[in-house]
């Protein structure tokens, strides 16, 4: 006959193991779970500051050239592939955000010039490719000075 | 069951000591780098109110020089003196002369100060610096 | 039996050590790549800030500390009291002197400002400033910066 004691300090040790399982079966999927989710913010934390400094050294660029696209290609340093095609400008980006040819680019970056009361509005878009998805997106405009091209 | 039962408990104990610990490190990890995406989302949203108040200034400089050929935006003021509607706001410009002065409000610290040379032969830019407000 | 039940808890020992050694490698490697990400924004945001409150932006010119080192130097004061601020890496940062005018610059004597790799300055244009600089986490970026206004030959 089993005494009532070691009964109930028999069932307290496989309550106790079943509950140190489920912690450590929740702990373990919190764990993934928020170093996915931090992997995640990583990617798009890195890609909008790179976006964001790159957009202003092209927005700079394009002020100091009068807003001319060839002028802007020649000094953006390290770029040979480039792409101008009537009032569009596209530079190409490797994975770090460096200058490289299309088919290795990682990101594209889109200038749209418009002319507007004298002055010329620019839009410059940093995606991601392929699929195209938007990091960051900068308008601005400058005074007209002369023709550009 | 009684000899090995405080083993395997003081190992599952032991793991989970461990598994609390990363857990920790992976929230504390967590955590730092939400912070630095909510800090590249403010360098952003300063980048755009930079650009913004040179578009701004931009349009005033067009609009005043005459190469717009709208003034529309222009309301008169005291003699010398115009304002501006800007999405930042009224801006105060001052004329003298030929010259041109002004400053664009860039965040609740910063501002824009332009003071440019409106001449026949162009534009001349002589201040384009952000400033404390 | 016993054997068995050995064999198991060591293969999940092994599992479950392989998925924490894992996880302990990935967030070692987000927290670097935040801190080399903070480091690159850091250093283009001080010197947009620094470039832009320029107020007389023909007192910017490039140099070289003992002809050796890429400096940029920043011109302040008029007639009788003209001093010039230095900024150049030396020893693994972003340095700064402030001197008078003509004075000899040595970078021992630098304050440091960041921690910077190193650091050039060109400009390509009369009001264009390209910086390319390489932080200490290996990052390495080109930017250009224009100060509006400038006049002069470089």
């Amino acid at each position: 006959m089993v005494s009532p004691k070691r009964l109930s300090l028999r069932h307290l040790r496989i309550i106790f193991i079943s509950l140190l399982a489920v912690f450590m079966s929740v702990s373990i999927t919190a764990c993934v779970w928020l170093y996915f989710q931090a992997e995640k913010k990583c990617e798009n934390a890195a890609a909008l500051n790179r976006a964001v400094i790159e957009a202003s050294s092209i927005a700079d660029t394009l002020k100091a050239a009068d807003g001319s696209f060839s002028r802007t290609a020649r000094y953006m340093h390290g770029h040979r592939s480039t792409v101008i095609s009537g009032n569009t400008l596209t530079l190409y980006y490797d994975s770090d955000m460096h200058p490289s040819s299309q088919s290795a680019s990682s990101y594209t970056a889109h200038i749209n010039r418009m002319k507007e009361n004298g002055c010329i509005i620019f839009e410059i878009t940093i995606s991601e490719n392929p699929g195209k998805n938007q990091i960051y997106n900068l308008e601005f405009m400058i005074p007209q000075k002369k023709g550009g091209s | 069951m009684k000899k090995t039962f405080l083993p395997v408990t003081l190992m599952l104990t032991l793991c989970a000591a461990v598994i609390l610990l990363i857990l920790c490190l992976t929230a504390s990890s967590y955590t730092v780098v939400s912070q630095e995406l909510r800090d590249a989302e403010a360098v952003t949203e300063y980048s755009d109110s930079f650009y913004a108040a040179e578009t701004t200034a931009a349009e005033i400089i067009s609009k005043y020089s005459g190469t717009s050929g709208n003034n529309s935006s222009f309301t008169s003021g005291q003699s010398g003196r115009t304002t501006y509607s800007s999405p930042q706001g009224n801006i105060l410009i001052f004329r003298a002369d030929s010259s041109l002065s002004f400053s664009v409000p860039v965040n609740t610290q910063k501002e824009l100060d332009v003071i440019v040379n409106v001449s026949g032969s162009g534009i001349s830019i002589l201040k384009w610096s952000l400033e404390n407000r | 039996m016993k054997r068995t039940v050995v064999i198991i808890i060591i293969c999940a020992f092994i599992l479950f050590s392989s998925v924490l050694a894992a996880l302990c490698t990935g967030i070692y490697r987000i927290d670097s790549a935040v801190g080399a990400s903070r480091e690159l924004r850091d250093v283009y945001m001080y010197f947009a800030g620094m470039i832009r409150s320029c107020e007389d932006p023909s007192s910017v010119r490039t140099a070289s500390v003992g002809g050796e080192i890429p400096a940029l130097v920043f011109r302040t004061g008029s007639d009788d009291n003209v001093s010039e601020t230095w900024y150049f890496t030396y020893d693994g940062q972003l340095q700064k002197i402030r001197t008078d005018e003509g004075a000899a610059v040595s970078p021992e004597e630098g304050t440091g400002i960041m921690e910077l790799q190193n650091c050039d300055f060109t400009f390509i244009t009369n009001d264009l400033l390209e910086i390319s600089f390489e932080t200490q986490n290996g990052q390495s970026a080109s930017v250009n910066i224009c100060l509006t206004g400038r006049e002069g030959a470089e």
